[in-house]
This record gives structure tokens, C-alpha cells and sequence, in this order.
């Protein structure tokens, strides 16, 4: 086996972010939902990491860095958010969640 | 203003302001309220008698104010046309409300004891003020327009007072048929009026006067015989008489009143004040004479054939009235004199006349049928006394005042007014006839009442003679039906230059009197003196013949066979009179029947075709409001509702699309990324 190339990252990212998309689309559980996001985000940082690795440039690890304290962000607001719609819904699958239907 | 004019505006108000304090105090008070009626009254003949006697001291009087200002500039009152009303007084005026007040004062007085314990006592007395009130305020007016307000006021009052015994059904026909008679007298009046104002812009007298000449030659006669209609109609000329006799449906002061100062007087008064307008038409003038003429022997002749007292001074008023149109109709001033002049003689004979027959009904308990009567003389002195004075002066008895008035009508007659003479002299011979038969027909009445053998002996038993108040009047009216005849014609109408209307004036007025023919009074040798003499030799003649036959008749046995042998004689005339020449029917058929016939064909077409233009247009619109209901409900509101359901399914459409599910729509994102990159790779990769 060559060395590692950038290929193998960008491809391990696209792997990485389509398992993320499928989870986001085909998962019911809120939580899952929520976990398939966090897939594509570090799908992204993946990457970010690998660009600035093959490239000598430090900037996309810091936008690496940022993208993972937006992940935690996102996580603690999207979990309140989650926690609040059980308690609405009493439910956490997402097809239960259909007050915007038409 | 001058005296005369504060005198009679008190004379003018004090009966109203009576009435309407009877009106309003008069059912508190114990009498009833007759005592002011009674004061009102005095107090009119008070200033009445004090204007007669002040007369020749301050003369004639004229005062106007201006009632209401048509068109012109408001801010201007000089401007637009101004409408003035007044009061003028001079000889005729003064005649007229001494008659006047004098009866209508006798009557309050008479009305106090006949009247007592009727039920409406307080009304008849306010109904009689206003009456009075209505007839003073038409002597006094100095315009036509106030005079006929005042004629219609009187209309209603006599309306109110024939119809006093409303329930009965004969007094509430009797007072319709009067109204209604007048009125169709008025239409002409009010006619007669309109042009005048037409043609003369003016309906004051003076200025009608002044301004006669504008009048086009053809129009004075319609003119003359419009106001001779609203004349014929008030004071009961043929064919217009019908109304008369059916008012003695209404109690008998009443009648007094009517028949002598108000009412009729006032047909009378209206031609002779318009006397210079009329007198222009010849024509109008002979046509007034001959309606006259018939109207005194056609009434005379049913007089005979009345049994109730009442009815036959009814009849004798009528043909009295007739005497005084055709003197008016003549048309000179002997003429105007002796019309005028008649009218206050035979108010007061007549006023006697009545007040008599009701205190002959008052005294035999309300009976008035003279056939059983008879023989009441010794019961009743005064009333026969004061009665039989009158029916000497109604005869034309020397030296009574009908002698003199009667005795002045044939003389104009006979001078006439050189356009018709002949036509003139041939109504003289008719009249005299007439005359004759009012002796004739008056005796017959005292004869029967007064004279004789009782025919009913519980009648003749239980009568009695009336109180003072009754007799009071009745004695008064007696003197005054002799002495009216040597103070009045002297005083007041003898002045003919200052009393007839128009002849005072210069200018225009003076050419106007030029068509009222004029005779010299005090030439011996003259036409009126001759004429004079031939009258006088007839009013004589007729008057003793009529008197003769009537006592002949009634007081001897072969009088009575005479008379009974005459009328089976005679009987198709005797039947013709009896039922009053059919006129009443003529009338029923022709007027009243052709009115409802007219009102039935106004009726039908109101009904079927104004009705019926009014429901087609109505139900034009119902259909074009269907249709337009219909296009709205469906052309614009389906619009409306189409473009709403085109919202709504559109909606409901893409609301399918709507599932609700975050990961349909996510998936939706995804896809639709994808599907970009794709396109863009595609792009690219070209």
C-alpha cells in the first residue's frame, strides 16, 4: 500500500458526510438526527484538516477548530431544543412532528 | 288710524274673542256661557250703532296694512307685489253691520230661552259668535281675497250650526247639502277672482275698479256671472236655492240668522260692493234680473204649498232674495238702492218673521206643522202682534219698510238701465205677480197660525206665550221692520255718489260708474219719478189683491170652497209646487248622479290604468332587479367564489407537499443539492 494521499481523506470525508446526509434523511429518532449532523460536520472537518495538512496551511485546521466548538454549540441547543419537543410532543420521532404539514 | 277703523276692529273681534272664551270657560259656567256670547255681540252693535250715527260726522274710512310681499328684492321691501289687506268702511258697509250685529244680538237673546236645556248649549252659542265674526269680517273686508276667507268661515259655521241636531239623520244631510251647494257657487267665485287678479293684477276693490278697463270685453260677463255664481250659491238663487229650505233643519235662531243678516246677505252684499264691475256686462245683468226673477216666483208658488211654518219662510226668504237680484240686475242706481235696501228691510221683517215662528214652536212644544195650529192669537198676543207687523212689511203694506223697498225694486224695474228695458218691464209684470203672491202666502201663514178656530185642541191648550228674553226681540224687530224704512235709505244708501263703489273715486273709478245707468232722483218730469209713480200703483194693487185673496181663502167659509174647488183645479201645477218643481231631483239626477258617474270613469282609470302603468313599471323593475339579481349571484360572485376556489385547491394541492416531516424536507434539500451538482458537474464538464 502507497502512502497516504489526500485522496483517501477527501474520500473518507465524502464517506463520512453521505453516511451523515443518509442518517440526517432516513433516521426517526431525534437524537439520531442530531448525531447524522455531527457526522457531516466532522465530515467537513476531515476535510478541513486535509487540505491544511497537504497544503502547509494552518488556516483550515483553525476553521477545524471552530467548526467543532460550533458542533458542541449546536449540540447543547439542539438538544434543548430536542428535550423541549419531548416534552411537547412526548415523543422524539421526528415524523411525529408534523404541525407544519398542509 | 282713524276712528271709524279702531271702532270696527273692535266690532270685528269682540264676537271671535267671545267665541273663544265660550269655548274655553263657557261649560264652567252656570249659564252655560251664553252671557258672553250675549256681552260679545252687544258690544259689536254698540260700536255698529256707534258708526251709524257717527256716519255723516267722519264719513267713510280706509285702512290696509301689508300682509305678505311676493317676489322682489328681500332686502328691498319697496320691491315685488305686495298683497294688502284692510278694512274700508262707507255707506253700504255701515248698512250691513248695523243689520247685522242688530239681528245677531236679537238672536244671542232669542237663543238664550229657545235654546235652554239643549245639550250643545255652550257650542251652539260659540258656533253663533263665530258665525257673526265671519259676516262682519266680509262687510268689512276692503279686498276680495279676505271677503271670500270670511264666505268660507261662514260656510263652515253654518255648516256647524244647521247640523246642531247632528243625530238626527235630516240635520246632518240638510247642513251637507248646504255646504256642498255653496260650494259649487264658489268654484264660479273663485274662478271670477283668478281673473280678476289676471286681468287686473289686483283683488282690492279700489284697484279692481281702477283698473276695470284692462279687463277684455268678453270677460266681463264670465267675470260678472262667476261672482253671481258664488252669489246664487250663498243667498240661494235658482238652481242653487236647494240648500235653503233643507237649513231649517237646524234650530230656528238659526234660521233667523241665516235668512236674514248672515249667509244670505252675503250672495247679496258681494254683488252689490262689485256692483261697478258687473254692471259693465249688460248681458251678465240681464242674465242676474231673470235668474232672480224666476227664483222669486218659483219660491213664492211652493211657499203655498207648505204646511210647516218654518218651510214657508224658507220659501219667502228665497223669493225675497230673488226680489233683490233682479232689482240688482238692472243696473242703475235706483237699481243698486233698492236691492241693497231691500236686503236690510227684510232682514229685519225676517229676522221678526222667524223669531216668531220659533217662539210659536217654543210655545206649542216644538210643533211646526201650521195645520194644527190655528187660533193662537189670544194665547200668544205678543208674538201674533209682532208677527202679523212683519207680514204687513214682507206684504209691502204702506208705510212698513217693505212698502218702500219693495215699491224701489219695481220702480228700477220699470225705468230700467236703457239696454234692455223691454226685457226689464216685462220682469216687472212677473215680479209684481210674485209680490203679489208674497202677500198672498205670508197671510195665509198668520191666518193659519194666528187666526181662526183651534184645529188641535191639546196644541192650542198647552201654548203659551215665551219669556222676555224671546219677545224682547221679537218687539224690537217689529219696530224696526217699519221703521228701517224712513231712516235708512236717506242716510246711508241715498247717497249713492259716496257709497257706490268706485263713483267716489276720480279718473278711472269715475268712468267706471258711467256704465251704471244713472237717473236723476229729484226731477219731477224725470224717468225715475214717472217709473216711480207705476210702481207705487202696483206694489199697492198687488199688495191689497194678495192680501185680499189670502184672507178670503183662509177666513170665509166660501173662500175655503173656492180655494178647494181651485186646487183640484189645478192640481198638476199644485203637485209641481208641492214637490218643488223637481229641482231637488233634477239636481239628484244631473249633478249627483253625474258626479259619481264622473268619479266611478276617474275611479276606473286611477284603477285600471294610472293603477296599471304604475304595476307594470313596478313589476319592469321586479323582473330587470330578477335578472340583475341573477347576474350578480352568478357571473360576479362566481367570479369572486371562482377565484377563491382557485386559491383554496391550489392550496389544498401544494399543501399535499407539506407533509410535516423535517426529513422529507430535508431529503428534499439533499436531493435538490444534488441534483444541482450534478447539473453543474454536467455543466463543467462540458
Amino acid at each position: 500500500m502507497g502512502p497516504l494521499t489526500l485522496a483517501h481523506f477527501l474520500v473518507l470525508g465524502a464517506l463520512l458526510f453521505s453516511i451523515g446526509v443518509l442518517t440526517v434523511t432516513l433516521r426517526r429518532n431525534a437524537i439520531g438526527v442530531l448525531m447524522g449532523i455531527e457526522l457531516m460536520l466532522n465530515a467537513c472537518n476531515i476535510n478541513l484538516v486535509a487540505f491544511s495538512r497537504f497544503t502547509g496551511n494552518i488556516d483550515g485546521a483553525v476553521y477545524a477548530v471552530f467548526v467543532v466548538m460550533l458542533a458542541a454549540a449546536e449540540a447543547a441547543v439542539a438538544l434543548a431544543i430536542v428535550l423541549h419537543v419531548f416534552h411537547h410532543a412526548a415523543s422524539i420521532s421526528t415524523d411525529d412532528y408534523t404541525e407544519m404539514k398542509g | 288710524m282713524a276712528t271709524g277703523i279702531l271702532i270696527s276692529l273692535v266690532l270685528l273681534f269682540a264676537p271671535i274673542v267671545g267665541a273663544l272664551a265660550i269655548g274655553q270657560f263657557g261649560k264652567k259656567m252656570s249659564n252655560g256661557g251664553d252671557i258672553i256670547g250675549i256681552a260679545a255681540l252687544g258690544t259689536s252693535l254698540v260700536c255698529a250703532l256707534a258708526l251709524f250715527l257717527g256716519f255723516s260726522t267722519f264719513g267713510g274710512a280706509h285702512w290696509e296694512f301689508t300682509w305678505v310681499t311676493i317676489g322682489g328684492d328681500p332686502g328691498d321691501p319697496e320691491s315685488g307685489t305686495a298683497w294688502n289687506l284692510g278694512i274700508t268702511i262707507d255707506g253700504l258697509t255701515v248698512a250691513l253691520l248695523v243689520v247685522v250685529t242688530t239681528v245677531s244680538f236679537l238672536v244671542h237673546l232669542f237663543s238664550k230661552g229657545y235654546m235652554h236645556g239643549d245639550d250643545r248649549y255652550t257650542d251652539f252659542f260659540r258656533w253663533l259668535g263665530l258665525f257673526t265674526f265671519s259676516m262682519l269680517g266680509l262687510v268689512l273686508s276692503d279686498n276680495l281675497l279676505t271677503l271670500f276667507v270670511f264666505w268660507e268661515i261662514m260656510g263652515l259655521a253654518s255648516y256647524k250650526l244647521i247640523g246642531h241636531y247632528y243625530f238626527k239623520r235630516s240635520a246632518y244631510l240638510a247642513c251637507k247639502k248646504a255646504f256642498m251647494t255653496t260650494r259649487v257657487g264658489d268654484v264660479g267665485m273663485f274662478l271670477a277672482m283668478l281673473a280678476l287678479y289676471h286681468y287686473t293684477g289686483s283683488l282690492q276693490f279700489d284697484d279692481v275698479f281702477a283698473n276695470a278697463h284692462k279687463i277684455p270685453g268678453g270677460a266681463h260677463t264670465w267675470i260678472g256671472l262667476g261672482l253671481f255664481m258664488g252669489a246664487a250659491g250663498k243667498s240661494a238663487q235658482f238652481p242653487l236655492h236647494i240648500w235653503l229650505p233643507d237649513a231649517m233643519e237646524g234650530p230656528t235662531p238659526v234660521s233667523a240668522l241665516i235668512h236674514a243678516a248672515t249667509m244670505v246677505a252675503a250672495g247679496v252684499y258681494l254683488i252689490g260692493r262689485m256692483y261697478a264691475l258687473i254692471a259693465l256686462s249688460p248681458v251678465a245683468m240681464l242674465i242676474i234680473s231673470i235668474i232672480g226673477c224666476i227664483t222669486a216666483v218659483g219660491a213664492a208658488s211652493i211657499a203655498f204649498t207648505r204646511t210647516d211654518i218654518k218651510q214657508v219662510l224658507a220659501y219667502s226668504t228665497v223669493s225675497q232674495l230673488g226680489f233683490m237680484f233682479t232689482a240688482l240686475g238692472v243696473g242703475s242706481n235706483i237699481a243698486w238702492k233698492a236691492g241693497l235696501f231691500h236686503l236690510v228691510t227684510h232682514a229685519f221683517f225676517k229676522a221678526g218673521l222667524f223669531l216668531g215662528s220659533g217662539s210659536v214652536i217654543h210655545g206649542c212644544h216644538h210643533l211646526q206643522d201650521m195645520t194644527k195650529m190655528g187660533g193662537l192669537r189670544k194665547k200668544m198676543p205678543i208674538t201674533a202682534i209682532t208677527f202679523g207687523i212683519c207680514c204687513l212689511s214682507i206684504a209691502g203694506f204702506p208705510f212698513t219698510a217693505g212698502f218702500f223697498s219693495k215699491d224701489m225694486i219695481l220702480q228700477a224695474l220699470w225705468a230700467g238701465n236703457g239696454e234692455f228695458d223691454m226685457a226689464y218691464k216685462v220682469i216687472f209684470f212677473v215680479l209684481a205677480f210674485a209680490a203679489m203672491m208674497t202677500g198672498c202666502y205670508m197671510f195665509r201663514a198668520y191666518l193659519l197660525t194666528f187666526e181662526g178656530q183651534p184645529r188641535d185642541k191639546h196644541v192650542h191648550d198647552h201654548a203659551h206665550e215665551s219669556p222676555w228674553n224671546m219677545t224682547a226681540g221679537l218687539i224690537t224687530l217689529a219696530t224696526l221692520a217699519i221703521a228701517a224704512g224712513y231712516y235708512w235709505p236717506s242716510v246711508l244708501l241715498d247717497n249713492t255718489e259716496a257709497v257706490l263703489p268706485g263713483s267716489a273715486a276720480t279718473g278711472a273709478g269715475a268712468t267706471m260708474v258711467a256704465f251704471v245707468k244713472t237717473f236723476d232722483l229729484h226731477d219731477p218730469h224725470g224717468v225715475a219719478h214717472h217709473a216711480h209713480n207705476v210702481a207705487l200703483i202696483a206694489s199697492l194693487t198687488v199688495m191689497s189683491l194678495g192680501i185680499a185673496i189670502a184672507c178670503f181663502w183662509y177666513m170665509t167659509a166660501l173662500g175655503a170652497r173656492v180655494r178647494k174647488a181651485a186646487r183640484a183645479s189645478i192640481a198638476g201645477i199644485y203637485k209641481l209646487a208641492f214637490n218643488k218643481y223637481y229641482v231637488d231631483e233634477v239636481v239628484e239626477a244631473c249633478v249627483i248622479q253625474a258626479t259619481i258617474f264622473l268619479a266611478e270613469i276617474s275611479a276606473w282609470i286611477d284603477s285600471t290604468i294610472l293603477d296599471g302603468f304604475v304595476d307594470g313599471t313596478g313589476s319592469v323593475y321586479l323582473k330587470s332587479a330578477d335578472v340583475s339579481g341573477q347576474v350578480d349571484d352568478d357571473v360576479v360572485d362566481g367570479a369572486v367564489t371562482l377565484a377563491g376556489n382557485a386559491a383554496w385547491g391550489g392550496g389544498a394541492l401544494l399543501g399535499r407537499f407539506q407533509s410535516g416531516r423535517v426529513r422529507n424536507y430535508l431529503f428534499g434539500a439533499v436531493a435538490s443539492v444534488a441534483l444541482f451538482a450534478v447539473v453543474m458537474l454536467y455543466v463543467a464538464g462540458n
